[in-house]
């Protein structure tokens, strides 16, 4: 069963549920101050939106919340969790990614736009890059993604200059937002945000924690895609790329949580 | 230099969870304001810009904010800023509004808060600023 974790504002947990069940795993919202044992679950996703309203700044609150500390110990176990958009952030304030320390070491600052102040909202594609881990074992190496963002704050950047060299040679970085051929360009429209290395998504180093500023669970079906062309509704109802995330993540658990 | 201080005259919900985080991570807080912070570097008269500032709407709706010129009031300021900081709005001033005086403008959040000074830079440091993309300093 996989814990789809409900903080106050967030607003994409149904849609992370359904995709954690069309991809072949049971899901269940949970809110952040159940009291629940997390060990009776077999992973976890913090969905997107805006927890606690962004209040101070994006993530920040439920970061510092209880069960983000419960959190740290079930991914220390080696249990999968996921982190998107608004969740990303959590994971990116609480230090549980990059994850070589308890606290930041980067930021997801407000996105640099040369047409949008703040929020954007488009389709981007997005390579799979970096090593193996929890969340692209399905996933060919440079297997390009659909898929859509929807941030205000989504630039990845950090202060330390040489823990980006670090997470690239570890292959942490797992996502960068490419081209159509999959070529990367450091520049609007093809990086959305302005994040350094077109950063996309980031996992700890054991590969088992992704953050990741686009939705998977908003371009899982076919029928989500921007460039609709479907044949039936059987088609229209079967899985895009994005799905792969969570069919991997499934893969992992059932592999007892091993990137064999 | 002008320094402008825009604040909710409604009860702030940022600033209450803010208060009520801080105390949940065991900070001792009596109490916390934060208000908008706007710096301004201008050319002219600094009375007139301030009284025409002062109904610019995208800085101030006076059906919900209060202001104040200057820095006030008791407790530990701190100054939170962002590094980069964008040209949005200078912009919307200078170009749509008219504020044609603005040389440069800076825009931060102003948090005034009912403890030490030492507690308020661990509060800083854990909470209220994230150094990979803001900076803050303590305001006398």
């Amino acid at each position: 069963m996989i814990a789809v974790i409900y903080f106050p504002g967030s607003n994409c947990e149904s849609e992370s549920r359904i995709a954690c069940e069309a991809a072949g795993m049971k899901a269940e919202i949970i809110r952040w101050n159940a009291k629940v044992d997390l060990d009776a679950y077999a992973g976890f996703i913090l969905p997107g939106c805006w927890s606690y309203e962004d209040r101070i700044r994006a993530g920040i609150i439920a970061s510092l919340d209880p069960i983000m500390l419960k959190m740290k110990e079930q991914a220390k176990k080696g249990k999968p969790v996921l982190g998107i958009c608004n969740g990303c952030q959590v994971l990116v304030e609480s230090g549980m990614i990059p994850g070589n320390e308890d606290k930041a070491q980067m930021a997801l600052a407000p996105n640099t736009n040369p047409l949008v102040s703040g929020y954007y909202c488009t389709w981007v594609k997005i390579k799979s890059v970096g090593a193996r881990n929890a969340f692209n074992m399905l996933l060919e190496p440079g297997e390009i993604i659909d898929i859509p963002v929807a941030h205000g704050e989504g630039r990845f950047t950090t202060q330390k200059t040489h823990l980006l060299y670090r997470i690239e040679k570890n292959g942490q970085i797992a996502f960068q937002y490419c081209g159509s051929s999959g070529n990367i360009i450091e520049s609007f429209p093809i990086n959305p945000n302005g994040a350094m290395r077109n950063i996309a998504g980031v996992t700890n180093k054991e590969g088992n924690v992704l953050g990741i500023m686009p939705h998977p669970e908003r371009g899982f079906f076919k029928r989500q895609l921007k460039e609709k062309v479907m044949k039936n509704f059987e088609d229209a109802m079967s899985l895009a790329s994005a799905a792969k995330i969570f069919e991997s993540m499934r893969e992992y658990i059932n592999n007892g949580n091993t990137l064999r | 230099m002008v320094i402008l201080c825009v604040s909710l005259k409604v009860p702030d919900t940022t600033a209450i969870t803010a208060l009520h985080t801080m105390r949940a991570l065991g900070f001792s807080v009596k109490n916390v304001e934060r208000k908008e912070y706007y710096e301004f570097e201008i050319s002219g008269d600094e009375e007139s810009f301030k009284k025409r500032v002062v109904n610019a709407d995208v800085l101030i709706n006076a059906n919900k904010h209060a202001y104040h010129f200057g820095i006030q009031g008791e407790g530990v300021k701190i100054l939170v800023m962002d590094n980069e900081q964008g040209a949005g709005l200078l912009s919307t001033l200078k170009n749509r509004l008219g504020f044609k005086e603005i040389k440069s403008m800076k825009k931060g959040a102003l948090w005034k808060l009912q403890t030490s000074e030492e507690t308020a830079i661990q509060i800083a440091d854990t909470l209220l600023c994230n150094k990979h993309y803001q900076g803050y300093r303590i305001l006398q």
